[in-house]
């Protein structure tokens, strides 16, 4: 009878003590139902045909971020069992055997779960329609409401919680089974012992540094030549290693520098409140070096998540513009494909307009020709041996790609010749074109006009007047259309059987628009579905760490608090004083991010440097931030909120 | 009879060269129905002599035996079913469990023992009543005074009959009225219910309650003090006496 109240009332007591910590279970919870709704819903995977693998990728990602959850678990019930070991030990002392007291304790963290998981499905029900109506728009399609309560969704989420709780339920019951009475009864009133020493700080501070210093530099170099030599993205691992160990080194030392400072400068340890804030900030930084090193990690994860994100999208936005500029494009080494590919288009009853062309690594061989535009690119971002082959194309083809696509080019005369370049390469190649000349039987060409509509040019082609390829075998072919009506997205896996040999080892790339879009919008949605998903649990994540600590810290400073009152501090000080030790704490994990940030991102901005995005990584740190801060203030400020609450004065 | 047995009892702290011997070679007996004191200045293994009778810590070397049973030797199970029934507790502080309310908090060590419920309400009642805590029997333990609260764990300690009630320093914390009051209950359940009661005190006045007074000084057992035919105020000048042959401060006691 007793047990169950007892365990009841300890339920209550513990959901309102650790409300913060429900919450974001709640949240928790129901994102992870969400995303899995999504994931297995009709509407979603009806939209491509690569669906089934956004479910998978989510699946991963939910399976990664049990993890970060079963670690915010762990921590809180740690810190309870902590917290609350007087309590346990009366019952014990009371002669409840250790099997019932484990019972109690673990009956009240399972329902405490349970709660979490049944509320955070309920929600998840509703921002299931949120996600659910974002992917819609991104696919072009009206929404639709749909209630739906998606069963494999709960199921996994179901899964997901029976693992944290199974795994958390052992560690605790063993913990329990194993402490004696007498560390129970005492434990609250032992510290942690901390190496002190200057030496010992002086050797992480310096460690940290040169972790920092190498790990950026290492990881700066595999991003930059991992472009060109993919033994160079060997590098990245142990650069990642190495800023992982700066920061932990980072708190570690920093704890003991504190102190020695404090220590040193006596005078500024009294003056005002900031003993007050010092000294405790030092006790926290002392006792959780490792969990704030943990949220430093995850904070700059968030933000490198963020940021990526958002630049992954205005990529593939722009990306489908070049890499799928026609309806329909076929291309091949092999001539014969070409026919069959227009053959195919020809069978439908469409209207539509095609041109097939080809491309040209030499001119004619009785024209000389004196060229340097293959080194055009050296020494630049776009520097690979790929593009050391200049590309030729025929004048003619060109004016009628761009009636294609609706536009007009200038006429050639014999001695002109023209440059169809991407828009990001356009500076680069029309002063190199401008310096370094380029003659055709010892006659200077002259750069008759630049155009940087996309027709499928890697980086550049150089397009002359038809005489001087007359004749001439080309050694690339083309087969592109522009429909009336788009083209249906299974066509390209027809046409890729027809345009392929597997027997000869023939291929050809074939191309449509419409499902282009489709697989980027496909990996667009799935990375940055992801990403986002990752991110704001990590944040929730850290605010309730912090928001715990800190609320706990209050329950032993209240005393404090109510003695200032009395001695005559006005509320509204005390309030001001809440105020700064609250921030502080929640600035603690933010400085190391902060400084890693800019860096960390500059290198990683050049994975996109031969991609069309142009804005550079940081320029959306103000909306990451701003997304980053919207949440975590919100943190902060329940737990302003409760602190106050719980301060009665 | 003998309830109590406390033989060549040692406890030591820490190892190698940084040993603390907080408890060095007890043995005293303890009859049924006695009222004990132990006294000491701070550090001299009070606490830790009361935490080793009650199986919170185990001792380095000797036995405990109650009514004949040996404490030492027993198993996790055995130990929790022996505390569940034979013995009661009084801390000084940290006594009540606060998610409960104060009867429940007095009922616990019966339903611990599986008692009906109606047993249990009438129990609970008729003690509180002796006690003079009737009127907040139905408020949590943060509602209720430091000596109110001190009169619950007196309450919930003998509330199921234990052969033995333990108490450290019960009056700690209170002031000397409400001690007062708190000792005449305790001597009142000791006369008439005939509870054993075994008390670590620093305070000569709570001491002078007792029947026997155990003085400990460094872990060993220093003097031993009976009351005897003394009225309780000439008892309480042998105390202080002793209090200063053991070299304790007196005049921060009183
Ligand atoms: N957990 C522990 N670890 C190490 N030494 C301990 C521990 N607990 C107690 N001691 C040491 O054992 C000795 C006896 O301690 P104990 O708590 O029994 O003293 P006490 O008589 O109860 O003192 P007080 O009147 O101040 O409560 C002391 O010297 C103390 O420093
Ligand atoms: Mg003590």
């Amino acid at each position: 009878m007793l047990y169950v109240k007892l365990t009841l009332r300890n339920l209550q007591r513990s959901m309102k003590e650790y409300a913060i910590f429900m919450l974001t279970m709640v949240i928790s919870m129901m994102l992870m139902y969400s995303f899995m709704a999504v994931a297995f819903s009709e509407q979603v995977l009806q939209l491509s045909k690569h669906m089934d693998a956004f479910a998978q990728v989510i699946l991963v990602v939910s399976m990664g971020l049990v993890i970060v959850i079963g670690w915010l678990i762990s921590y809180i019930a740690n810190f309870m069992l902590r917290k609350r070991s007087r309590e346990f030990g009366m019952y014990l002392l009371m002669g409840m055997t250790r099997k019932q007291v484990c019972r109690m304790f673990l009956l009240e963290q399972f329902c405490m779960g349970l709660f979490a998981y049944g509320i955070g499905c309920i929600l998840g029900l509703f921002t299931f329609q949120i996600l659910l109506a974002i992917i819609q728009h991104i696919f072009g399609i009206a929404y639709q409401f749909a209630f739906r309560f998606s069963i494999p969704a709960a199921g996994v989420t179901f899964l997901a919680f029976l693992i944290l709780y199974a795994y958390e339920l052992v560690k605790e019951y063993r913990i329990l089974h194993h402490v004696n009475i007498h560390t129970l009864l005492y434990q609250d009133q032992q510290n942690e012992t901390v190496k002190k020493g200057r030496l010992h700080t002086l050797m992480y501070m310096l460690g940290a540094i040169l972790c920092a210093a190498v790990g950026l530099k290492l990881f700066y170099d595999g991003m930059r030549n991992g472009i060109r030599d993919v033994e160079e993205t060997k590098k990245l691992l142990p650069a990642v290693l190495l800023i992982i160990a700066s920061i932990y080194a980072c708190f570690l030392g920093l704890s003991g520098f504190l102190q020695h400072f404090l220590d040193q400068h006596k005078q500024l340890k009294y003056q005002h409140n900031r003993m007050f804030l010092l000294g405790r900030l030092q006790g926290r930084l002392r006792s959780n070096r490792i969990v704030l090193a943990t949220l430093s990690l995850l904070t700059l994860v968030t933000i490198c998540f963020l940021c990526f994100g958002m630049k992954f999208k205005e990529t593939t936005d722009l990306t489908i513009h070049s890499a799928a500029p026609f309806d329909l494009q076929v291309i091949t080494q092999h001539q014969q494909y070409i026919k069959k590919a227009a053959g195919f288009l020809a069978e439908k009853k469409l209207t539509y307009e095609d041109h097939t062309y080809q491309t040209y690594t030499h001119l004619r061989d009785d024209v000389k020709v004196k060229q340097t535009f293959a080194k055009a690119l050296d020494h630049t971002a776009y520097d690979s041996t790929y593009y050391r082959t200049t590309t030729f194309m025929r004048y003619a083809d060109v004016q009628r790609l761009l009636q294609l696509k609706g536009k007009k080019v200038p006429a050639l005369e014999k001695d002109e010749y023209m440059l169809v370049v991407s828009k990001k390469q356009q500076e680069l190649m029309e002063s190199y074109c401008r310096k370094h000349p380029f003659t055709i039987n010892g006659k200077l060409m002259k750069l008759r006009y630049v155009c940087t509509e996309e027709i499928l040019q890697t980086m550049y082609f150089v397009v002359v007047p038809d005489v001087y390829v007359q004749g001439v075998k080309g050694d690339t072919f083309y087969y592109v259309a522009q429909s009336a009506k788009e083209l249906p997205s299974a066509w390209e896996d027809q046409l890729y059987e027809r345009c392929s040999n597997s027997q000869l080892q023939e291929y050809s790339s074939v191309r449509l628009h419409s499902s282009y879009v489709e697989t980027s919008m496909f990996s667009y949605v799935t990375i940055v579905f992801c990403l986002f998903y990752a991110a704001f649990i990590f944040i929730c994540a850290a605010g309730t760490i912090l928001a715990t600590q800190q609320l706990s810290d209050l329950e032993a400073q209240k005393y404090e608090y109510a003695l200032l009152h009395k001695m005559g501090a006005s509320r509204k000080t005390l309030y001001r004083l809440l105020h700064y030790q609250n921030l502080l704490y929640f600035l603690l994990p933010l400085l190391l991010p902060a400084f890693f940030m800019i860096p960390i991102l500059n290198s990683l901005d050049i994975m996109f440097t031969t991609t069309d995005a142009t804005t550079p990584m940081y320029m959306y740190l103000g909306i990451t931030l701003a997304l980053f801060f919207t949440i975590y203030l919100a943190y902060y400020a329940l737990t302003y909120i409760s602190c106050r609450r719980n301060l009665d004065i | 009879m003998t309830l109590l047995r406390v033989e060549h009892v040692e406890k030591y702290y820490g190892n190698g060269g940084n040993l603390c011997k907080a408890l060095d070679d007890i043995s005293f007996t303890m009859e049924q129905g006695e009222f004990m004191a132990v006294m000491g200045a701070s550090g001299s293994g009070k606490t830790t002599l009361l935490n080793v009778i009650a199986t919170i810590d185990t001792p380095s070397g000797g036995d405990i035996y109650v009514q004949d049973e040996n404490v030492s030797t027993k198993k996790e199970e055995a130990l929790a079913a022996f505390r569940k029934q034979q013995l009661g507790f009084i801390f000084q502080d940290l006594n009540l469990l606060n998610t409960l309310r104060i009867d429940e908090n007095i009922a616990l060590p019966l339903t611990l023992l599986h008692y009906d419920t109606k047993q249990i309400d009438e129990k609970v009642l008729k003690m509180a009543q002796r006690l003079g805590i009737e009127d907040v029997l139905l408020k949590y333990p943060y509602e209720v005074s430091g000596g109110q609260r001190q009169r619950c764990a007196c309450a919930r300690a003998m509330i199921h009959q234990p052969s033995l009630i333990l108490a450290d320093e019960p009056t700690g914390a209170l002031d000397s009225h409400a001690s007062y009051l708190f000792m005449e209950q305790l001597l009142q359940r000791n006369t008439e219910d005939h509870a054993s009661i075994l008390m670590v005190t620093h305070d000569a006045f709570s001491a002078s309650y007792a029947k026997r007074i155990l003085f400990l000084k460094d872990g060993k057992i220093f003097n031993e003090l009976y009351r005897g035919e003394y009225s309780r105020s000439s008892f309480y000048q042998k105390i202080l006496d002793v209090m200063m042959l053991l070299g304790g401060d007196v005049h921060a006691i009183r």
